[in-house]
């Protein structure tokens, strides 16, 4: 074991190999108030990449409904029921990672998900949990029930599980990018990353018998541009960019700013131990004990600065260039005067302007020329 | 490189284990003369009368993930050459036929390692220290046998109405992947990964090693095989040139003694990989060539 610095929990931690970190990491945030579950990322990821034989239930990106839903069945309660209660302090960990808690004889805690648990890749769909202990979040109609979307891909870990578990050293991480990936050649199929991966993102192809998962989209990040389930995203809640460590991080680079700068995007289950590269701005009418477990100990913090986004202009900002291109954003800028925000590529050529307030229209009540009635007039 | 610390409580059971099994080897396995093309069958007659060596296994306890308590406590070996042939038959007992893989099963298999050079160490050798390593495996014996294990033989009810780029009906059977765009969706199997095949000519696969974690597919496959299932016991024969005329030909032949060490997993235990049960070497006595 090695020890690296994860910054997520706030200490450093052990791991299989010494940290290494890639030139430029790979990082998405994805804002889970926004998302309306409608897959069109999923269906965009499984045309593109998983439609081939032994594919037929593999989906490297899905949307499941929290609390209930889960691909595979229960990645998350099982692993956090096989790792038990923990502790944080403040921002710092102070429980065990996966790693930590590893059993003799294994690198870290794994569990391998039966066969049906991937059979139900909508189980719990829409399905809602209880009330909230503050009140219905809706006061009319009666409403007070709760739940949200959580769309997920591969987290493209700082410290992959999956690269820890293979024996064969099968699976590695780029270094240009950070995007893990499994050596399609080298995979004998012993499903012990299958077995790692707490998210559940390294899946087994019966067929080929050897496990894949989700690629980054990396032959279009190599050219500059976001991953399909990104481009594709109707909600618009996603971008895709790259995530410098804090110590480096730099203000204008859209992902630094909203995982650094304003702590409104937060890791999956730090307390794992993997620094995931995706990362959550955690949905606001959601009881706050469910999220603390799952984004850490930045939830309260995030949510506060998320309401306070119509008064933050470069995050409004921000927010609004979420899906408006489909080439990766290097940097941004908001323009308060004249209420635009702009994004950029590596050279500081613009790529794309957005009116962060869509324009009023006024048109009258009935159009004389067309001789028709308007029933939405602004 | 994987920074990994054994325990010296480990190490000292590693070292118990090693000396448990030195005490337990059986006397040399003598491989005997025959004068015919090298039987490949594990139910040939003639391997009643061949002389048989009851190896005992333990666990393999060095490289993460490890099973210390595998199923498979011995083998039971026989072998046989023909001058340029050399066969090996391995029985074991096993309650359970694993021969076909889901996400969450896994297959029975044997393997046997021989130095290429003269020794090496038996955790699957060492750097510059290279191990020849004939695998075989249940789940291709299966395709062999029956026919190659795609969706509509591991989900007979399973129903795809289209693939892109596959022409024809459904199930749209595997070897009817013709289109190149089609076949770009089947990475192992262009990738050339052995296990991805369709097309298994052998249950044996060829390996070469120089230490955990190096495991290789050579390029030239020269090892043949057959298992047979029954009774709740497997009997496998691995067979092999003693020369294919490739580098990583060991320097076993008649009339000389050699090295040999073996591996087994229980597929109804979850054993594959690094969890196995793994002999200690054994030395093969090679008969001479007879008339």
């Amino acid at each position: 074991m090695a020890t690296v610095k994860n910054w997520q929990i706030g200490r450093e931690m052990e791991y299989p190999f010494p940290g290494s970190r890639p030139r430029r990491q790979f990082a998405a945030v994805f804002d889970l108030n926004k998302c309306i579950g409608c897959q069109t990322c999923t269906m965009a990821c499984k045309t593109t990449w998983t439609v081939g034989k032994g594919q037929e239930y593999m989906l490297w990106n899905n949307v499941e409904t929290k609390p209930y839903g889960g691909y595979p069945l229960g990645w998350d309660v099982t692993r956090l029921e096989r790792l038990g209660p923990q502790t944080w302090e403040g921002d710092r960990y102070t429980g065990k990672t996966l790693f930590e808690a590893a059993p003799a004889g294994e690198p870290m805690v794994k569990r391998l998900p039966e066969e049906l648990d991937w059979a139900h890749p909508n189980a719990g769909e829409d399905e809602a949990a209880g009330t909230l202990d503050r009140g219905a979040y809706f006061t009319m109609p009666v409403h007070g029930m709760w739940s949200f979307y959580l769309p997920r891909i591969c987290m493209h870990c700082t410290y992959p599980a999956c690269v820890a578990a293979c024996p064969r050293q099968a699976i590695y991480k780029r270094p240009e990018d950070g995007i893990v990936l499994v050596d399609q050649s080298r995979c004998r199929g012993y499903r012990e990353c299958v077995q790692a991966c707490p998210y559940g993102k390294v899946l087994y192809n019966p067929v080929l018998r050897i496990s894949q998962k989700c690629i980054g989209c990396f032959p279009a990040v190599e050219q500059g541009t976001q991953p399909r389930c990104v481009t594709t995203c109707i909600g618009k809640i996603r971008l895709m960019g790259f995530l410098s460590p804090p110590d480096q991080a730099r203000a204008d680079r859209p992902m630094d700013f909203l995982v650094h700068a304003r702590k409104v995007a937060l890791p999956l289950y730090p307390q794992f131990g993997l620094e995931g590269n995706i990362y959550y701005i955690p949905p606001v009418n959601v009881p706050r004990g469910f999220l603390r477990q799952m984004f850490g100990p930045g939830t309260d913090g995030a949510i506060e600065t998320y309401l306070r986004g119509k008064d933050d202009p470069e995050l409004l900002g921000l927010l609004h260039l979420f899906g408006d291109a489909k080439e990766i954003l290097e940097s941004f800028r908001a323009f308060p005067a004249t209420g635009e925000a702009a994004g950029y590529d590596g050279k500081g050529r613009e790529i794309v302007r957005v009116p962060v307030k869509e324009p009023d229209y006024l048109r009258p009540f009935y159009d004389a020329a067309r001789q028709v009635y308007r029933h939405n007039i602004t | 490189m994987r920074a990994r610390r054994l325990p010296l409580a480990l190490l000292a059971l590693i070292f118990a284990l090693g000396l448990a099994a030195a005490e337990a080897q059986q006397a040399a396995l003598q491989v005997p003369f025959v004068k015919i093309a090298i039987p490949v069958d594990p139910g040939w007659t003639g391997w009643k009368a061949a002389p048989a060596v009851q190896v005992p296994l333990m666990p393999q306890a060095v490289a993460q993930p490890w099973n210390l308590t595998p199923s498979i406590k011995q083998l039971r070996v026989q072998a046989v050459h023909n001058g340029t042939w050399i066969a090996f038959r391995i029985s074991w007992k096993d309650a359970t036929k694993n021969a076909v893989m889901y996400t969450d099963s896994f297959r029975d298999a044997v393997a046997l390692m021989v130095p290429v050079g003269k020794a090496a160490p038996i955790i699957m050798g060492g750097p510059g220290e290279r191990v020849l390593i004939l695998h075989w495996k249940a789940d291709w014996q299966e395709d062999i046998d029956t026919t190659f294990q795609d969706i509509a033989q591991l989900y007979p009810n399973a129903w795809q109405d289209w693939y892109p780029f596959v022409a024809g009906e459904p199930p749209y059977d595997i070897t009817a992947w013709t289109n190149p765009e089609a076949r770009r969706y089947l990475t192992g199997w262009v990738l050339g990964n052995p296990r991805s095949q369709p097309d298994k000519r052998t249950a044996v696969e060829e390996q070469i090693a120089e230490g955990f974690s190096t495991l290789t597919t050579t390029e030239r496959q020269s090892a043949v095989g057959k298992g047979v299932y029954a009774d709740g016991a497997w009997h496998v024969v691995i067979a092999r040139p003693f020369a294919a005329g490739d580098p990583n030909d060991p320097a076993w032949r008649p009339g000389r003694s050699a090295p040999v060490a073996f591996a087994a997993w229980d597929g109804g235990a979850r054993e594959i990989g690094a969890r196995k049960a793994i002999s200690d070497w054994i030395t093969l006595k090679l008969g001479a060539v007879g008339r």
